[in-house]
C-alpha cells in the first residue's frame, strides 16, 4: 500500500522546492529576518509536522534517516533542527507514550519505541495491527540469544519447519517467510544477517540487530522463553548471567544519553 | 621456513655435480623439485577439501579430527619452499581458525544445554493445542483456524515483552496524494466520453424523473395502504411515528420512510 504522507507547509515532496527557493530568493532580496525570530505560531506548526512525520514514517518500522527529515519536513528551520526535534520527541513522550531514539550513536537515524511497559489488557483491545509478526519474531530472538547469540539460518529453518514456517513455502500468516526474517526484519534493524564464511554450500547467521537491544533486552527474552517453557530463567545459568551482566550494563548510567543528539 | 633445495630459487647451487651429463644441472633440479611441489599442493588441496566435506565431524567437540588436520598441515610445511604453497597453507590456516572458532563455541553452549526440540514442544503446549494427535507432524497439518490462533496467542505473549511503537493510521484513512499529470488525463477521458455519449444523458434523464415520480407515488400509496390496514384492524390505537419510520438497520430506510411519510401528512390523509 501507499504511504500515507502528510501534506506539510513544505509541500509534498520536492516538486514545491524550486517554489520555496524562489521565494526564498526574493525574501533574502528584501533583507527580511528569515534567520530572525519566527513567530510562535510557526514553531508550532513546524513541531506538529514532524510528530505527524515521525508518527506515519514510524509505521513500517524502518529507521527514519535524518536527511529525509530534513528534506520533507524542516527545511528553512534547519538551524533550529536540534531544538524541533527535541519539542517534537517531547511531545510524542507525553502525548503519545512514545521514546524518539538514534538507533546507534552517530548513525543519524531514529525509531519510535514505547515507553509503557505493556498491559495485560492493551492485548484485547489492541485491534487488527497488520501481519502479527511479533510473535515470530521474538521466537527467532529466542533461538538466537539462547544459542549463544548467533545461529545459523539453517538451524532456524530447523527449527520453524515443525510450526509450518518454510523458507520456500507460501504462509498463512507471514506471506514469504523468508523474506520477512532475512530482508525485513534484517532493514527493520531487528536482526543482523551475514554470510558465514568457507561454508558450502553458502550458509548465513542471525544475530540480535540495535533495534532489539533498544525494544527488548536479554533478559526479557530469556524470560518469555522461560514462561514458554513454564520454568524459571535461572534454569539456564548461563544465559541467566549473561542476562543479569545485561542489565546491569543498562542500568549504569550512559555517557551519551538515548536523547536525539544535534 | 626450511630452506629446501635451493634450486627451486632460480640460483645455481654448487652442491650438485652432474658432471658430464648433457643436461643442465639447474633444469635437472628445477623439475625434480616442480614435481615435489606440484605433490605438496596436491596434498594441500585434499586436505582442504577433506576438512571442508567433514566440516560437521571437525566441529564436533568430542572428536579430534581437526587436531588431526591440522598435524598434517604442520607435517607438510616442513616441505614448502615456494610461495604457491605457503599460500595454500595460509588457506587451510584460515579454514582451520573458522572451524576452532565454531568448536569453542559449541563448547560454550554445552554448559547450559538448550533444547530447540523441546521449545518447539512447549510453545505448543503453551498455546494449549493437544499434541496427542499423532497425525499432525507440525503445525501446517493443523486447520487453519488452529494455525491463526496459534500465532495468535505466540503474539500476544510476545508483544508483552517487547517495547514496540504502536503503527500510527488515521481512523479514516488519508488523502493519497495524487501526482498532478494524472487530473488531466482525467479531464481528456471525461471530455472523450461526454462526447460519445451526446444522445444518452437526454434520453436517461427524462426517464429518469418519471422513474422517480412513479417510484414516490407507489411507495406512499404503499404506506398509505398499510397504515388504512392497520387502522382497520386496530380502530383504537395510535401509530407511533417513530415506530412506524425508524428502520433499526438502515439509516437510508428510514430517511426514505420519512419522506414518503410527509406527503401523508401533507396531504392530510
Amino acid at each position: 500500500a501507499a504511504e500515507e504522507a502528510p501534506s506539510t507547509s513544505r509541500g509534498a515532496g520536492s516538486s514545491q522546492e524550486a517554489r520555496s527557493s524562489s521565494s526564498q530568493g526574493s525574501r533574502r532580496a528584501e533583507a527580511s529576518p528569515e534567520v530572525g525570530p519566527r513567530s510562535q505560531q510557526q514553531l508550532e506548526l513546524k513541531v506538529a509536522e514532524l510528530v505527524q512525520f515521525l508518527l506515519i514514517k514510524d509505521q513500517k518500522k524502518i529507521p527514519i534517516k535524518r536527511t529525509d527529515i530534513l528534506k520533507h519536513v524542516i527545511g528553512d528551520y534547519k538551524d533550529i533542527f536540534p531544538d524541533l526535534l527535541k519539542l517534537a520527541a517531547e511531545r510524542l513522550e507525553y502525548v503519545f507514550g512514545y521514546k524518539l531514539v538514534e538507533l546507534e550513536p552517530k548513525s543519524n537515524t531514529y525509531i519510535l519505541i514505547n515507553t509503557l511497559e505493556p498491559v495485560e489488557e492493551d492485548a484485547e483491545v489492541r485491534g487488527d495491527q497488520g501481519t502479527p509478526t511479533t510473535g515470530l519474531l521474538m521466537i527467532v530472538l529466542g533461538l538466537i540469544f539462547m544459542k549463544g547469540n548467533t545461529i545459523k539460518e539453517t538451524e532456524v529453518w530447523d527449527f520453524l519447519r515443525r510450526l509450518g514456517v518454510y523458507p520456500t513455502k507460501k504462509h498463512l500468516v507471514f506471506g514469504d517467510p523468508k523474506k520477512l526474517i532475512t530482508e525485513e526484519f534484517v532493514r527493520q534493524r531487528y536482526l543482523e544477517y551475514r554470510r558465514i564464511p568457507h561454508t558450502d554450500p553458502v550458509d548465513y547467521e542471525l544475530q540480535w540487530g540495535p533495534r532489539t537491544n533498544l525494544e527488548t533486552s536479554k533478559m526479557k527474552v530469556l524470560k518469555f522463553v522461560a514462561k514458554v517453557h513454564n520454568q524459571d530463567p535461572k534454569d539456564w545459568p548461563a544465559q541467566y548471567c549473561e542476562a543479569l551482566a545485561d542489565e546491569e550494563a543498562r542500568a549504569r548510567p550512559e555517557t551519551s544519553g538515548p536523547a536525539p543528539s544535534s | 621456513m626450511k630452506v629446501g633445495v635451493a634450486l627451486g630459487a632460480g640460483g645455481c647451487s654448487d652442491d650438485l655435480s652432474y658432471g658430464e651429463a648433457s643436461i643442465d644441472p639447474s633444469l635437472l633440479g628445477l623439475a625434480g623439485d616442480e614435481e615435489k611441489c606440484r605433490k605438496i599442493r596436491k596434498k594441500y588441496r585434499q586436505l582442504i577439501y577433506n576438512v571442508q566435506q567433514n566440516r560437521d565431524d571437525l566441529v564436533n567437540t568430542v572428536s579430534d579430527s581437526l587436531t588431526l588436520a591440522l598435524e598434517e598441515a604442520d607435517v607438510l610445511f616442513d616441505g614448502v619452499s615456494r610461495t604457491r604453497e605457503a599460500a595454500l597453507d595460509a588457506q587451510f590456516l584460515v579454514l582451520a581458525s573458522d572451524l576452532g572458532k565454531e568448536k569453542a563455541k559449541q563448547l560454550n553452549c554445552d554448559m547450559s544445554f538448550f533444547n530447540q526440540v523441546a521449545f518447539c514442544d512447549f510453545l505448543f503446549i503453551f498455546v494449549g493445542l493437544n499434541w496427542m494427535e499423532e497425525e499432525h507432524e507440525e503445525l501446517s497439518g493443523f486447520d487453519d483456524n488452529i494455525v491463526l490462533s496459534f500465532w495468535d496467542t505466540v503474539q500476544k505473549e510476545a508483544s508483552s515483552w517487547i517495547l514496540q511503537a504502536e503503527t500510527f493510521h488515521f481512523i479514516f484513512g488519508s488523502f493519497k496524494s495524487k501526482p498532478a499529470p494524472r487530473p488531466r488525463l482525467e479531464h481528456l477521458k471525461k471530455a472523450l466520453k461526454m462526447e460519445e455519449n451526446g444522445d444518452m444523458p437526454a434520453k436517461l434523464r427524462k426517464l429518469d424523473l418519471s422513474n422517480n415520480q412513479e417510484t414516490t407515488e407507489k411507495e406512499v400509496e404503499r404506506i398509505l395502504g398499510l397504515l388504512q390496514t392497520y387502522f382497520q384492524k386496530y380502530p383504537d390505537t395510535p401509530v407511533s411515528y417513530f415506530e412506524f419510520v425508524i428502520d433499526p438497520n438502515s439509516f437510508s430506510r428510514t430517511v426514505e420512510n420519512i419522506f414518503y411519510v410527509s406527503f401523508i401528512i401533507r396531504d392530510g390523509f
